[in-house]
């Protein structure tokens, strides 16, 4: 148990305080006698850790010994068409423009934009399938890159999820629930483990342009926000245009010297703001504050790609030169892993192809194809991919049926969450399987189903972190990222 | 009774006669027969306990039947023969169906084998004998009974001795004698010395996992399939089928391994289904036998410098008995101590594993500002042992800041990338005999450098990606070092470009109607 008074007691004494804050432009963090987060629960938080050096995380250390040191989520908002990419169903060629059998659908509830629909014409991909690779794994022609790589990833074809609309699936996946306002995994990744470049964010976010359907969702910040965790954690977006960051320049006739003393004026009035209310966010801002201020060097370092290669920038393809695009970020991300950057997420929008999937999803597939594969490979060359995880995929999957109508010109797919690929690779997963299995109509789980907490379990399991004794008190519960339906480590996709 | 001795007489002598052809009508040809015969042959262990027990009560009766009194028990040692001559006829066949249709062959079987027909042809003469003497009455004709019958209790000792040593192995009578005893038998075996390093790894370790599953069956004393193991010259020729037992490094040239490799639904996988299988470890250490060229004479030391992957290295360290060496286990003051100095020193971080300090330590260095040197790795002392992995990525390092790596003797990961390291800078790597993955890429290392990495054998991972070494050194490192995996870069993807978007124009015809 915990109570205010005592958190406010374990924190900091204003002397710690200064002497950490003050020697934090040097780099100089002194180890800290007292407790890192008043929020943690007393089960989660590793004894040793209280005497450790500064920046490591509410945990101290992993729980168990990590295969992976950190994460580049490539996300595809929207939810890419698994049946036009990843789930080869040879079957649905003799079904083609046959409705969909009622035993297969099976009350399945379906969204307000296809539940009005007369029939459900079975759309078969107008897309080759070809199996590729030692493993086999078919892949269509969308991704002639992806193919090249079947062998360095794992291809999850038995991903579910419970929601159908854009929201509240991907507030699920990210956050754990489809109800907004929890805390985030990356931002629980940056809590729990800590940073290990003090000059970056721990947890940043690059947002992609696309060139498919132009009309996309929108992402909100709270999709990697900290919700009830100290509001540093939470991701850090770089804009795809201009500055990577707003704001990180000083003002013209601004030097470093008097942005620095303002800094500390500043942190001394926050400090006695602290002091009177005891608000623990007022330690965010002022951590906030510091970072900014170690970005302005930081970053302008990160994103200088004039040192890459002719041969590094080819690998990525011609997008790699626009700032912005998937590309682009691919390559930021790998820069990322170098120097140490925990948790990276790109999102890359316009995937929901409601209709026009053959104008739309060769474009979109084409934004992300050989980028992907040129992190994988880029990874690979590096030594990197031992230890950084990369995943792959949306919300969640589409329908085999079409939505509107099925013309022999075009065809859409609706929202489908009972099944939906995603790929994993690197950092103890195992390479080149194909996991999990649907029926003949890609409309159902026969095999391996692995929900998205499972996905969220595993993820944290390669960080070393046990998903259930990752918690935090917050509103009289122990929050966990998994929240407290069962979630399962999928160990049949892991090394060892 | 005359007419009755002649008749036997006669009898006996076809019987005798037919049992002694079998073996040469039906030659043991060492391939298994059909499961009807196996079946009915398994009877002979039963079956051959009659005709034993009734021979051994043949002398009591007879000694019995000597006095006055036992007058009446005189004709009962030739019911008894006659009984055990029926007996040890059926054993004898059933015996011979369950050697044929197992497709047994071999030294000791033979011996079993004859054996067996000797004694049953020794009988009938010892009964006819007998008779012979009821008839005639003559004390010489008793004599001869007598040494008949003595010789055929010496022959069913010896014949049943062999059956035995079939099924139990030859060993079984002496091997708990006290060795005195066994010594003064002649039998005493030495037991094998230790192994260390410097045994060969045929007799140290090859010729155990045979001993354990296959000897039984194919060895001196028993031949199934023609193909003897327990000599290494009849293990090279392999049996029946032709092809080589085992063959000089070529996997699936080598009978043996081919045949331990089968699913086990089939008919041909050895050891037989019903029998142990090999463990993974000793699969995995015949497979490295094999590979390295099976030479009855290398030695574990000498085959381990030519390839020595984690799981041989694993099991090799079980059989050696060798145990991992286990550090002092580090407090958390400890760690926390040497954390705290490096950082407020170098800002370098040392982090943990995990929250059990014995997964070990490892060393980032991205928030480092200064150049590094010798003195950063000379404050990790307190915790030299537990330091597994070293990333280095991008860091300036001082000339002869690598001197004191070699006293990280747990250190695994090296991260080099992108650093000014050089060949010589490399030397001082070859004493780390658990470094596992080495990261160069990016840095100015050529071809001169391909020597010293050659001498770190325990690389499994080497990443030369963007060096000065060129194809022939990455071949030349290839061959040093077998069991390492060395990436360079990959071509790039594929040359078909993505299909455009396509914007169907009015009134086309359609793609894709079935």
């Amino acid at each position: 148990m915990s109570y205010p008074v005592e958190e406010y007691l374990q924190l900091e004494t204003r002397r710690q305080f200064f002497t950490r804050m003050g020697k934090g432009l040097g780099g100089i963090a002194l180890a800290s006698m007292l407790g890192k987060n008043p929020l943690a629960s007393a089960g989660e938080v590793n004894p040793a850790s209280l005497i450790l050096p500064e920046g490591r995380g509410a945990l101290g250390s992993p729980h168990f010994a990590p295969k992976a040191k950190r994460v580049i989520y490539l996300f595809m908002s929207g939810a890419p068409s698994q049946h036009d990419m990843f789930d080869y169903k040879p079957y649905m060629k003799l079904w083609h423009d046959k409705d969909l059998p009622e035993e297969i659908r099976n009350g399945q509830r379906l969204t307000g934009m296809t539940s009005g629909q007369d029939r459900f014409p079975i759309a078969h991909s107008i897309y080759d399938f070809k199996q590729h690779g030692q493993s086999g794994a078919f892949v269509s022609e969308l991704l002639p890159y992806t193919s090249q790589m079947v062998d360095d990833i794992a291809i999850i074809k038995s991903m579910w999820t419970e929601a159908i609309n854009h929201d509240p699936a991907i507030t699920y996946i990210q956050t754990g629930r489809q109800i907004p306002g929890l805390p985030s995994l990356g931002a629980w990744v940056s809590y729990g483990l800590g940073a290990s470049n003090e000059n970056l964010p721990t947890f940043v976010v690059l947002n992609s342009s696309w060139t498919g359907r132009k009309s996309a969702q929108a992402l909100f910040s709270r999709l990697w926000g900290s919700g009830f965790l100290p509001s540093e954690h939470q991701g850090v977006a770089f804009q795809s245009m201009g500055d990577p960051v707003l704001y990180l320049s000083n003002p013209d006739g601004v030097g470093t010297h008097s942005r620095r003393i303002m800094l500390d004026g500043l942190e001394h009035l926050n400090q006695e703001t602290y002091e009177e209310i005891g608000d623990p966010e007022v330690h965010a801002r002022i951590a906030q504050y510091e970072m900014a201020f170690r970005m302005q060097a930081s970053v302008p370092e990160l994103t200088d790609m004039s040192g890459e290669s002719k041969k590094t920038l080819e690998l990525y393809g011609p997008d790699v030169e626009k700032p912005g695009t998937f590309a682009y970020n691919c390559l930021l991300a790998r820069r990322m892993a170098e120097r140490g950057v925990r948790f990276t997420q790109i999102f890359h929008r316009g995937w929901d192809q409601h209709g026009a999937i053959p104008q739309d999803l060769p474009n979109q597939c084409r934004d992300i194809d050989q980028a992907s594969y040129a992190l994988i490979t880029d990874l690979k060359q590096r030594g990197l991919l031992e230890d950084t995880l990369v995943v792959w995929g949306g919300e969640f999957g589409r329908t085999i049926y079409c939505q509107g109508p099925l013309t022999n010109k075009t065809y859409g797919r609706d929202h489908h969450p009972r099944c939906f690929t995603m790929w994993m690779a690197g950092a103890g997963v195992k390479p080149g399987i194909v996991y999990g299995e649907t029926d003949d109509f890609g409309y159902n789980i026969t095999e391996n189903p692995v929900h998205i907490r499972d996905l969220n379990a595993t993820i944290l399991h390669q960080l070393g972190i046990d998903h259930n004794r990752f918690s935090v008190k917050h509103q009289g519960l122990d929050q966990r990222l998994t929240g407290v339906e069962e979630a399962h480590v999928v160990k049949d996709l892991l090394t060892s | 009774m005359k007419t009755l001795t002649i008749v036997l007489g006669i009898l006996g002598a076809l019987v005798a006669a037919a049992l002694v052809a079998m073996p040469f009508v039906f030659p043991l040809e060492g391939k298994p027969g059909p499961d009807w015969v196996v079946a009915a042959g398994r009877f002979h262990i039963l079956a051959l306990h009659f005709p034993i027990g009734l021979l051994l009560i043949v002398p009591v009766f007879e000694m019995l039947g000597l006095p006055k009194f036992g007058k009446a028990l005189r004709p009962v040692p030739s019911v008894l023969m006659g009984l055990a001559i029926c007996f040890a006829v059926g054993t004898c066949v059933l015996g011979y169906m369950l050697a044929w249709g197992d497709g047994d062959a071999g030294e000791l079987l033979d011996d079993h084998l004859w054996g067996g027909i000797i004694t049953t042809v020794v009988m009938i003469a010892a009964l006819v004998i007998r008779l012979a003497y009821t008839t005639t009455k003559r004390a010489g004709v008793y004599v001869l009974y007598l040494a008949t019958l003595g010789l055929s209790l010496a022959s069913l000792t010896w014949g049943s001795h062999h059956g035995a040593s079939l099924v139990h192995g030859e060993d079984y009578l002496y091997a708990k004698l006290p060795v005195s005893f066994q010594q003064t038998l002649g039998v005493y075996e030495a037991p094998l010395p230790p192994l260390s390093e410097a045994s060969p790894v045929f007799a140290g370790i090859i010729e155990p996992i045979f001993d354990q599953h296959c000897y039984s069956c194919h060895s001196e004393a028993k031949e199934k399939g023609r193909f003897r193991m327990d000599e290494f010259e009849l293990l090279l020729v392999g049996g029946k089928s032709g092809i080589p037992g085992i063959a000089h490094g070529d996997l699936s040239g080598s009978e043996v391994f081919n045949r331990i490799s089968l699913p086990l639904n089939d008919d041909k996988v050895m050891p037989p289904i019903e029998k142990a299988r090999l463990s993974a470890q000793e699969t995995a250490l015949l497979r490295w036998w094999i590979q390295g060229g099976a030479s009855e004479t290398v030695t574990i030391k000498q085959l381990s410098e030519q390839s020595f992957p984690e799981e041989i290295e694993t099991a090799v360290m079980d059989l050696l008995g060798v145990e991992e060496e286990v550090p002092e286990p580090l407090s958390p003051e400890a760690f926390a101590a040497v954390a705290g100095q490096v950082k407020s020193h170098y800002s370098i971080d040392l982090f943990a594993y995990s929250q059990n300090l014995e997964d070990g330590l490892f060393l980032e260095t991205q928030n480092a500002s200064t150049p590094l040197s010798a003195e950063v790795f000379a404050e990790l002392k307190p915790v030299a042992t537990h330091l597994v992995s070293i990333n280095l990525w991008r860091r300036q390092l001082e000339p002869g800041a690598l001197q004191r790596i070699a006293s990280f003797p747990a250190l695994s990961t090296l991260q080099l990338g992108q650093t000014n390291i050089t060949r010589e800078d490399l030397q001082h790597l070859v004493g780390l005999n658990k470094l596992r993955s080495l990261n160069l890429h990016g840095t100015a290392i050529d071809d001169s450098a391909v020597e010293t990495l050659s001498q770190i054998k325990s690389l499994r991972r080497l990443f030369l990606f963007d060096t000065g070494i060129s194809a022939e050194g990455i071949e030349l490192l290839r061959d040093a070092l077998k069991d390492c995996e060395i990436l360079v870069p990959q071509p790039a993807g594929p040359e078909t470009p993505v299909a455009e978007g396509v914007s169907p124009a009015e009134g086309e015809s359609a793609e894709y109607v079935v």
